[in-house]
């Protein structure tokens, strides 16, 4: 009889501590505040949580009437997680959206149109750099504010280069070639990257070097499927300069299986000549390097290939991020959300990135560097006056992409050749389309 | 079971029900949703497209799910002779005389299963790390600089690479169920068999293992359906990577379906491994069954 009562006792308990939880959260919505969820990939540590939640405060001190329900994860989740919560029609009401996102969610219908509230605050709309809707645009519709520009470099340790004879960053591949060659004689590891997730080597070196080779014209053409093809010379000699480089011991022999925050360890250690990079690297790079590393540290951009049709200076560079609105938001609350993206995208954010080192899709006020913010300094300078290029996987569909980030990985350990992976990216295109 | 202490027939189905509703509702519902998707196009949104058999058709001359099937099989071959065997071994050992201190053994080599496989996942790779991984200095150690390599970086050792630290993992969950195949056995054949001097290897191979057959005959069927399965270690570790060297059914399904947003065609990857796996174990089946028959 005891154990029987035990057992009651037991199992009323187990269920009734879901109903509790329940309970509490039904409290909340009845109260008379609106509620905006938001997805972001804002952690700490990221680039631009500390502006990010500056201008948060401001948002959450302006309007007491507003909640923002924040769900926050890493920015190599987000990707997956909104699409997911897209295809079950669950996305929250303001969300980080891709660039190469941007198609499928328009056919599907997720997102709304922000040309129009674009357009009715024109000074706001001003206030971004030319070219940032670029990626968000579809039929000339915007459907995404973007709030980060991040280009790609190369970060070259000085001292390294000039201890083993190098007195000037090379500006040739070929150059860039023999470079390697003495550095790798030398017993230095000449490049570090870290490409276990795939996305670097097609990110910040397939882009920028793809266009050394082929120039505009032959992007364009394949980003609007005008005709041109991935086994067209243009792309397979950018396979082939990347293959040649890889074959003389250019890169650190666990290429795969180290990921982006490990490269940036060996090289602020010291233990490589150079790394191939992004500007989210920058703010890092400042913080924890040693100091007897940070002040050799300097910048330059890819090397140009022989015959290649594209202009040396240009660096790759885009918006990636985005906020979008989902299609799905409750009437009432669309006002709230696009004032929240434009309380928050705003000047005082970008002066606070610019300020941190990061890059921002509109235009900051005044800002100053510190001195200690070594790179930073270094990278104003460099970007100057600079073109940039479009990336691949901020604009070519994720198929397309996943078959060349698979592919570029054999590349750097030589086990495809350039225009085997040329033919397969050309069929994985045009299965696509 | 006594007919006095059986429950109630109607008692013994509501305490079923239970488990068969939350079986029912997490693994057989999503099954034939995937099926259901699989003859259509589906780009996740609203557009779906019946396409019947294409799907198929493709899968059938799609040569990456066909590699990454082949890694499976070597996966399934390291795992069956490193799990089962090393299971088997322990067994013996610990069902022997010499052996003190056995629940000790026997709860340290089960720990790792109750590991979570992202955790195993990223302890080895740190192990394997070329520079700072407890492998190379280990070799450095005993003199043998000469083994060093990025052990998560070539195609050619990936899979055993790999297959080790699941190997680790689950000699455990092997050596529980062995062991309970062991002790069913009648004392009195063990003891008849030692008296007639089978001892060690002899008594593995000539006697307790034809009378734990079944037992092993469920082992290897949950080793081939656990590593048709396999996805958490391998996406953690390597992602699949380098390339497509170590990619296996399950992770190219997940990739088709999230990265490349082809929910239709990845849902038909997902049939087309239960179909594979259904035939894998059908095969061992027929295998088992030949043998028995011809004791």
């Amino acid at each position: 009889m005891k154990k029987k009562v035990l057992c009651i006792l037991m199992a009323a308990t187990l269920i009734s501590i879901p109903c509790f939880a329940q309970g509490s959260n039904e409290q909340n919505s009845k109260s008379s505040k609106k509620t905006l969820t938001m997805l972001d990939f804002f952690v700490p540590g990221e680039g631009n949580t500390t502006s990010f939640k500056a201008v948060l405060d401001d948002f959450e001190a302006a309007n007491p009437d507003i909640i923002i329900e924040e769900e926050t994860i890493s920015n190599s989740d987000v990707k997956t997680k909104v699409q997911t919560l897209a295809v079950a029609d669950e996305l929250p009401d303001i969300f980080c959206l891709k660039g190469q996102m941007t198609k499928s969610f328009v056919e599907n219908e997720k997102v709304l149109d922000l040309t129009k509230f674009l357009n009715e605050n024109k000074e706001w709309k001003d206030s971004f750099k030319t070219g940032v809707f670029s990626n968000f645009t579809i039929k000339d519709k915007i459907y995404g504010i973007p709030f980060q520009v991040t280009n790609t470099c190369i970060y070259y340790n000085d001292k390294i280069m000039k201890d083993a004879g190098i007195n000037e960053f090379p500006t040739t591949w070929e150059d860039l070639i023999k470079v390697c060659k003495i550095l790798r004689a030398k017993g230095i590891t000449p490049i570090v990257l870290g490409n276990k997730a795939k996305w670097n080597a097609e990110s910040v070196i397939m882009s920028t070097l793809g266009n050394r080779v082929s120039g505009d014209a032959w992007y364009k053409s394949i980003r609007y499927n005008t005709g041109a093809k991935f086994t067209d010379p243009e792309f397979v000699n950018a396979l082939q300069a990347l293959s040649d480089l890889a074959k003389v011991g250019a890169f650190n022999t666990d290429v795969n299986s180290i990921d982006n925050a490990q490269q940036l360890q060996v090289f602020m250690n010291g233990q490589a000549a150079m790394t191939i990079d992004g500007t989210w690297a920058i703010p890092s790079l400042d913080a924890n390097t040693p100091q007897n590393v940070l002040k050799n540290i300097k910048v330059a951009a890819l090397p140009s290939v022989k015959d290649g049709k594209g202009n040396p200076k240009a660096i790759s560079g885009g918006a990636g991020w985005a906020f979008a609105i989902s299609s799905k938001i409750a009437p009432e609350k669309k006002e709230a959300a696009l004032n929240f993206i434009k309380s928050i995208v705003n000047k005082k954010f970008a002066t606070l990135q610019s300020a941190a080192g990061g890059l921002t899709a509109n235009l900051p006020g005044d800002f100053s560097l510190e001195p200690s913010q070594i790179i930073a300094v270094r990278f104003n300078e460099f970007e100057k006056e600079r073109p940039y290029l479009p990336v691949y996987d901020h604009q070519l569909s994720s198929g397309v992409i996943g078959v060349m980030q698979s592919g570029l990985q054999n590349i750097l350990i030589g086990e495809t050749s350039a225009e085997k992976l040329a033919a397969a990216i050309q069929f994985e295109y045009e299965k696509g389309n | 079971m006594n007919n006095k202490i059986r429950p109630k027939t109607a008692v013994l189905y509501l305490l079923m029900t239970p488990s068969i509703i939350l079986y029912g509702i997490c693994c057989i519902t999503p099954l034939f949703v995937a099926y259901y998707y699989s003859f259509f196009k589906w780009g996740g949104g609203i557009n779906m497209k019946f396409i019947g058999l294409s799907n198929y058709m493709t899968l059938m001359s799609d040569t990456q799910f066909w590699s990454a099937f082949l890694n499976n099989l070597q996966f399934i071959l390291w795992n069956v002779i490193g799990q089962i065997g090393f299971a088997l071994i322990i067994s013996m050992l610990l069902t022997s005389k010499m052996v003190k201190f056995r629940g000790l053994h026997r709860m340290v080599i089960f720990f790792p299963v109750i590991l979570s496989a992202v955790v195993v996942g990223f302890l080895w790779r740190i192990i394997y790390n070329k520079d700072y991984g407890l492998l190379n200095l280990f070799l450095t150690k005993v003199g043998r600089p000469d083994l060093i390599q990025a052990w998560l970086d070539k195609p050619k050792i990936i899979i055993k690479s790999l297959a080790i630290p699941k190997i680790w993992q689950y000699i455990g969950y092997y050596m529980v169920i062995i062991l309970a195949g062991i002790q069913n056995i009648d004392n009195s054949v063990i003891d008849s068999a030692e008296i007639d001097g089978a001892v060690g290897w002899k008594k593995l191979v000539y006697i307790v293992a034809p009378l734990i057959k079944n037992t092993l005959f469920v082992s290897v069927m949950l080793c081939i359906s656990g590593n048709m399965k396999t996805f958490d270690q391998i996406y953690v570790m390597t992602g699949g990577g380098p390339g497509t060297s170590s990619e296996v059914v399950a992770l190219y399904a997940y990739q088709v379906s999230m990265d490349r947003m082809n929910y239709g065609y990845g849902s038909c990857v997902a049939i087309g491994v239960l179909i594979l796996s259904m035939l894998l174990i059908l095969l061992s089946k027929s295998f088992n069954k030949k043998n028995s028959s011809t004791v």
